[in-house]
C-alpha cells in the first residue's frame, strides 16, 4: 500500500485547521479598534465633548 | 517578594498583560514557523524510513505534539479556571477561554491524523478502542467549555463558568493517558516516557518529534495570546488606555471609566 496520500493528507488537516485556528485569533483586532474609534468620534459629536 | 510572583501579579492589570503579549506574539508565531519548517523537513525527507510502517511513521510528527497539545492545553485551562475562581484574577479567565479553540483544534488534529495514520497500519480509520474514545472525549469537553461560555450573558461569570467544567473535565487527562495500560487497546503504548526521560524511538527519528513538540507551543502561546488581546479590548473598551491605543489621545470624559454594554 502506498502510504503518502494518507501522509499528504495527514499534513493538510493539520495545516488547514491550524490556518483556520490562526485567522480566527488574529482577526478580529482592527474590526475591534475602528469600532471603537468611530464610537468615540460619535460621542464627541453627540456630547461636544468626547 | 520573590521575582515570579510579582511579575505574576503585574501581569494581573490588563494593560501590561496587553503589552507584554504585544510584544512576545510576533516571536512566538515566527519562531513557531521557523522550528515546524526545519523540524518537518528533517522530519519528512532526512529521517529514515520506519523497518515495520514504511513511510507512514512520518505523521508522527503532527499527530503525537498535537495530542500532546490537546492534553497540555486542557491542564492549563483547568489551572487557569482554578487561579479564576479561587483569586478573580481577570486575565486567568481570559487566558483560560483564549485557550480553547486552539486546544479544540489540536485535539481534532490528533484525532484526524490518528484515523489517517490508523488506516494503513491498523486497517481500519477508526475503532471505539479506549485511547480513541477518551481523546473524543476531550473534543467534546472542549466544545462544551466554548459552548458554556458562549450561553452565558455576563462575561466573567461564563469565564469562571467554563473554567469549573474545564477542572471537573481533567479527570479525562490521566484517563487518556493510562488507557492504553489500563484495558487492552488497538493503539500503542506511549514510546516516550516524560517522566523518566527515555524513549524507544531512534534519535534521527525522535529529535524532528521534539522540535515539533516545540513549535506546537509556541503556536499555542501566539493563538492563545492573540485572543486572549482581543478579549481584554472587548472587556476595557470603555478605559482611557484601551482609548488611547485606538488611537484617541488626551481622550477623558466622564464615561471613561464606565464598562462597555454587553
Amino acid at each position: 500500500m502506498d502510504h503518502w496520500p494518507f501522509i499528504y493528507a495527514a499534513y493538510a488537516v493539520f495545516f488547514i485547521l491550524l490556518l483556520a485556528d490562526a485567522i480566527g485569533a488574529a482577526s478580529g483586532r482592527r474590526r475591534l479598534l475602528d469600532g471603537l474609534r468611530g464610537r468615540a468620534v460619535r460621542e464627541q459629536r453627540r456630547g461636544g465633548t468626547p | 517578594m520573590n521575582r515570579f510572583v510579582l511579575w505574576f501579579h503585574r501581569m494581573g492589570s490588563p494593560p501590561t498583560f496587553y503589552a507584554f503579549a504585544e510584544r512576545w506574539r510576533p516571536w512566538f508565531l515566527w519562531s513557531a514557523l521557523a522550528i515546524t519548517a526545519v523540524a518537518l523537513y528533517w522530519g519528512l525527507a532526512r529521517a529514515p524510513d520506519d523497518y515495520l510502517q514504511g513511510d507512514s511513521f512520518r505523521i508522527i510528527y503532527i499527530h503525537v505534539p498535537s495530542a500532546w497539545m490537546g492534553q497540555f492545553i486542557f491542564l492549563a485551562m483547568a489551572i487557569c479556571g482554578f487561579v479564576a475562581i479561587v483569586w478573580r484574577i481577570k486575565i486567568a479567565e481570559i487566558m483560560g477561554i483564549a485557550s480553547a479553540p486552539v486546544g479544540a483544534a489540536f485535539t481534532a488534529i490528533a484525532l484526524a491524523t490518528g484515523s489517517l495514520w490508523g488506516r494503513p497500519t491498523w486497517g481500519t480509520y477508526w475503532v471505539w478502542d479506549a485511547r480513541l474514545t477518551s481523546t473524543l472525549v476531550l473534543l467534546f469537553l472542549y466544545f462544551g467549555v466554548i459552548g458554556l461560555y458562549r450561553a452565558i450573558e455576563d462575561r466573567r461569570k461564563a469565564a469562571r463558568a467554563a473554567g469549573l467544567l474545564a477542572i471537573i473535565g481533567l479527570v479525562n487527562i490521566p484517563i487518556i493517558q493510562y488507557s492504553v495500560y489500563w484495558w487492552n487497546t488497538l493503539h500503542q503504548p506511549s514510546s516516550i516516557k516524560v517522566t523518566k526521560m527515555s524513549s524507544t524511538i531512534d534519535p534521527s527519528m525522535l529529535w524532528p518529534l521534539l522540535a515539533m513538540a516545540v513549535a506546537t507551543k509556541l503556536y499555542y502561546a501566539w493563538s492563545a495570546l492573540s485572543r486572549a488581546q482581543l478579549m481584554v479590548l472587548e472587556m476595557e473598551s470603555g478605559k482611557d488606555w484601551v482609548r488611547e491605543l485606538a488611537g484617541l489621545p488626551g481622550v477623558a470624559s466622564p464615561s471613561t471609566d464606565t464598562p462597555r454594554e454587553a
